[in-house]
């Protein structure tokens, strides 16, 4: 059995920490094979990519967390279409799934703190940035992605984690309850996915409950 | 029965030659309400708004045609989720444009353009088109955004009919059986006269002559789809 997670660095494994990110603890109890994408920094385009790219591997489920608006695509190289998550740079991450490949990459994904302030990205971002049209963007892709699950009978579990505020109810019977198993509420420890290790344990369990709950 | 069209100028209708666009021949020919959001100078963006605004109104069916990825939505106030489509400024400086009837000024906030349209002297478009944008990147969230769009029509059974407009060179064969033939039935195949200044032009690009075949070709599609024709 195939578990495949996809998202920003709250989704994201820390080799300074092994075996602790809450989808690590969901492959080991449900005796799962687990491939992680998680990427610091990714935007929901690139989130969107991943699960693409999830897709094509058949998996058994899918763990996905949606990230917040201020996150854009920087080009380094000519972007390739067919190529899709291919071309994501995870050079911050410490650990690196299975389908990367540096040499291919053509673009940076990341939030605007933690890109390089160039004049492009601070007129960017004074200039032609909206964060609402920007979330309106990210919602349609995010749901999109959704629907393409549903459409495929592809199981998953998801958070809409960062993108706040569209309506989610469509999807309600997928989610994780927002309060309780959403990890951007719970910012308290050192790894890279910025939760303790011990709210890691409580995720699990609150995830697990939800795929056990959807008969996965 | 209710029609809505939705898309850039070659979906857009022309108040200088009202019911001459092929979307209006159909409506006529169905004896069918009709009402027109498309939009010059649309983006993918502005194209998949137009979708979600048609599809609160529960149309009979959408007909839509998306547009090219060189295009961008530029915010001249705070964007407003819960207004959708309502955001776009829908009148175009020296440009006879159709107004749908959801249009209020004081809901405006973002112009929807396409950026050869755009100013070469404002330094933060300039500093983008250089360093940020990527043409086969934004082709693949337009992708996205409009794939995503058909698939919502699917899922809520509203009958609808497409061409990949200037979204091209990506994979449409998933839904195929609901888009015209693009060589034949695609507007951007027919543009005549070069140029929107020419004697003769039209919002929408093409000669009338042109429109009544795409009628008929939109039509055969129509009727091979649903059988409320």
């Amino acid at each position: 059995m195939k578990l495949i997670s996809c998202g920003c660095s709250f989704f994201t494994l820390d080799k300074r920490y092994p075996k602790t990110h809450f989808s690590e603890l969901i492959a080991q109890r449900g005796n799962y094979e687990l491939e992680n994408y998680g990427k610091l920094g990714a935007s929901n385009f690139t989130i969107a990519l991943q699960v693409e790219h999830a897709i094509k591997q058949n998996p058994d489920i899918l763990l996905i967390g949606f990230t917040s608006v201020d996150r854009i695509e920087i080009p380094v190289d000519q972007y390739r279409i067919p190529d899709g998550i291919l071309n994501i740079k995870y050079n911050t991450n410490n650990v690196f799934p299975p389908y990367y490949d540096e040499r291919l990459t053509t673009t940076v994904s990341n939030s605007f703190p933690n890109l390089e302030q160039t004049d492009a990205v601070k007129l960017y971002i004074s200039d032609l940035y909206d964060p609402e049209l920007k979330r309106q963007h990210d919602f349609f892709i995010a749901a999109g992605i959704l629907r393409k699950l549903d459409k495929l009978n592809i199981p998953y579990v998801f958070t809409r984690g960062g993108l706040t505020g569209p309506d989610w109810s469509e999807w309600a019977h997928n989610e994780v309850d927002y309060e309780t198993a959403c990890p951007w509420h719970w910012t308290d420890g050192a790894p890279v996915y910025h939760t303790s290790i011990i709210k890691q344990q409580e995720l699990a369990e609150l995830w697990l409950s939800k795929i056990k709950e959807l008969n996965l | 029965m209710k029609i809505i069209s939705c898309g850039c100028s070659f979906m857009s209708i022309d108040p200088n030659c009202y019911g001459t666009h092929f979307s209006e021949i159909i409506a006529s020919k169905l004896n069918s309400n009709y009402a027109c959001y498309a939009k010059f100078g649309s983006t993918n963006f502005a194209v998949r708004l137009q979708i979600e605004e048609a599809i609160k109104q529960k149309p009979d069916l959408i007909l839509i045609g998306f547009t090219g990825e060189s295009r961008l939505d530029i915010s001249n106030g705070q964007y407003v989720i819960a207004n959708g489509v309502r955001n776009i400024e829908y009148k175009v400086p020296r440009i006879p444009s159709h107004i749908p009837e959801f249009y209020n000024h004081a809901d405006i906030t973002t112009r929807s353009m396409p950026m050869s349209e755009m100013s070469a002297d404002d330094v933060g478009f300039r500093y983008y088109l250089t360093e940020i944008h990527d043409i086969e990147m934004k082709r693949h969230h337009d992708y996205f955004l409009t794939s995503a769009a058909l698939d919502k029509l699917i899922k809520l059974g509203i009958p609808f009919v497409f061409t990949r407009g200037g979204l091209n060179g990506l994979d449409w064969t998933e839904w195929n059986q609901y888009e015209v033939d693009y060589e034949t039935a695609c507007p951007w195949n027919f543009v005549e006269p070069a140029g929107s200044t020419e004697p003769g032009s039209t919002i929408y690009h093409t000669t009338y002559k042109r429109q009544e075949l795409l009628s008929t070709m939109w039509l055969d599609k129509i009727k091979e789809l649903y059988n409320f024709v």
